[in-house]
């Protein structure tokens, strides 16, 4: 009984079939099988489940089918590199999330997600890979392959400027994208310099004013092109704590979220970039933090006249990471569910945080004609 | 639901539709429960189930647990539909709740079945094509899949694995995360 019998409201059914062959009927139709296979959830059990036969390989690596596998099941959280500095020493610790799914508990513990201490520094995280600071220099590594060892990205010649190293969503494997800010530069112009240096490309552009945001890396998904754009009014970059903002990208490249903190209120604003920076802001959501910590809230931040820092942003301003004097929170925006994740009186500076987030849909190896560009 | 449900089968209790199954038993059931059912549902369109809608590819003891499945969720797709359009009323979101447990505590004991049943129901929910039903066994299907080993899989639903070692070294190596 093939999927096309659905609609075809006249024709004559099969007959039906014994017991014993009803789980070769149904495994072997194509749509049932690759229903079953979208509620396998994750994608440790996808992973497994491909390597029953070619035919369930097929539709488990099939592009479509990933696409909608990662739709209903975005990646999750597992839990996050944090960076302290005390004493002129860094440090790079990974957090585990609390409760998390046997099946990524078991990830955790298996791989190990500890760093070696010679890596000083997280810069940034995606895609199950992280851009790190090791002897000077960056370096890309992946806790969930860490056969692939450390590999070190090309120097920077570039003096007087100060980079960014960023992996964007779209840019292949182990592509990291160099975003260069020429501090002796304050041109309108944006002046841009793209350089491809087998796993890396760079760009330089000039510093910009602090009432705007440099969103690049939004747009390095496809375009790789560069704009600056005012911030949402009311949001005022502080260059003394430097963190009470920060950018996250929305699904798709549709836009971007900003996630403001003003003391103690969240606001969550929208920007629908339409690929090219223009657009409007449009405020989504404002969240009062005192109502959301409810009993995690300590009572003396009022009059020790504490605040948030914002510490990272999920996609799609999915979750926000705010550190509030030695602590770390989680708070899940649209159900304003906090936990507290992390506590350490060792820094002297606001703790940089990167989540780490389950890779999904997982890759594949493109075996024989399936690859897709 | 239950006021938005009752007039429902007043309408439906006119239109009485006669299941027959392969072991030549006859089913009636109101027009709302058989129409969970998109090949029916085409069928009472068309005009054909005068004499009654034969199915001779489903078994009578499939067909009378599809239709318990069935009627059980008309009467929740016709809550549905009422309480779609009062979304912001907390009291019926209150009653929704209520009536959705009821619903997953029905789904899971109507699950309780054994193996060669569950495939059956896969057969004839995906023939007779109520997606609800679909969801819900190939969920059930998925469940026995999450966190066994291919080789486990392979046993268990006697799958003949036709990937040659390279093949499977390959895909290890890319993804040995998931396994060990």
């Amino acid at each position: 009984m093939g999927g096309n019998q659905k609609r075809a409201k006249h024709t004559t059914p099969p007959p039906p079939v014994s017991s014993a062959t009803a789980i070769s009927s149904v495994l072997g139709n194509d749509e049932v099988l690759r229903k079953i296979l979208l509620g396998l959830e994750f994608p440790t059990c996808l992973v497994r489940a491909s390597l029953v036969s070619k035919r369930w390989l097929r539709h488990a690596s099939d592009q479509a089918f990933l696409r909608r596998f990662r739709q209903q099941h975005p990646p999750r959280l597992l839990g996050f590199y944090v960076n302290t500095v005390s004493g002129g020493s860094q440090r790079v610790r990974f957090v585990p999330r609390p409760q998390l799914p046997p099946e990524f508990a078991a990830i955790i513990r298996r791989r190990g997600f500890d760093l070696p201490d010679d890596i000083k520094a997280v810069t940034d995280c995606r895609n199950g890979d992280l851009v790190v600071f090791v002897r000077r220099n960056f370096s890309l590594c992946s806790p969930l392959r860490p056969e692939r060892g450390i590999t070190a990205l090309p120097q920077i010649p570039v003096p007087g400027t100060s980079a960014r190293q960023l992996l964007p969503e779209h840019a292949g494997d182990r592509t990291a994208v160099s975003f260069v800010r020429d501090d002796r530069r304050r041109s309108s112009s944006s002046v841009r310099i793209a350089r491809r240096c087998l796993e890396r490309r760079t760009y330089l552009v000039p510093n910009g004013p602090a009432s705007t945001v440099e969103g690049m890396f939004l747009r390095l998904a496809r375009q790789w092109s560069f704009f600056r754009i005012t911030l949402p009014k009311g949001v005022k970059f502080d260059p003394d704590d430097g963190r009470n903002y920060a950018l996250s990208r929305a699904e798709g490249s549709s836009g971007f979220y900003l996630i403001y903190a003003k003391g103690f209120e969240i606001h969550v604003w929208f920007h629908g970039t339409g690929g090219s920076g223009a657009g409007n802001w449009k405020l989504l959501d404002t969240i009062c933090l005192w109502q959301a910590f409810g009993h995690l809230a300590d009572p003396t931040w009022r009059s020790q006249g504490a605040f948030a820092h914002v510490a990272a942003v999920g996609d799609n301003a999915d979750f926000v990471f705010l550190q509030i004097q030695h602590q770390v929170f989680y708070m899940h925006v649209n159900s304003r569910a906090v936990e507290k994740v992390f506590e350490s009186q060792e820094s002297e500076f606001p703790f940089d945080i990167h989540p780490f987030m389950m890779v999904c849909p997982p890759k594949f190896p493109a075996l024989n004609d399936n690859k897709h560009a | 639901m239950a006021s938005a449900g009752s007039g429902d089968e007043k309408a439906a209790a006119a239109a009485m539709i006669t299941l027959i199954s392969s072991d030549n038993e006859k089913f009636e059931v109101t027009e709302a429960t058989a129409t969970l059912s998109q090949t029916i549902r085409h069928m009472i369109e068309d005009g054909c189930t005068d004499g009654g809608v034969p199915l001779p590819n489903v078994t009578s003891k499939i067909l009378a647990r599809v239709i318990e499945y069935c009627k059980k969720h008309a009467t929740a797709a016709a809550g549905e539909e009422g309480s779609s359009s009062s979304f912001s009323d907390a009291a019926f979101l209150e009653v929704d709740r209520a009536f959705l447990e009821e619903l997953e505590e029905f789904d899971d004991a109507f699950l309780e079945v054994d193996r060669a049943t569950l495939f059956d129901l896969i057969l004839a929910a995906n023939y007779l094509d109520i997606k609800g039903l679909l969801n819900l066994t190939c969920q059930k299907v998925a469940d026995s899949v999450k966190g066994k080993t291919p080789e486990q899989i392979r046993e268990m639903y006697n799958i003949v694995n036709d990937l040659t070692p390279e093949e499977e070294a390959e895909i290890r190596r890319e993804t040995q995360w998931a396994f060990e």
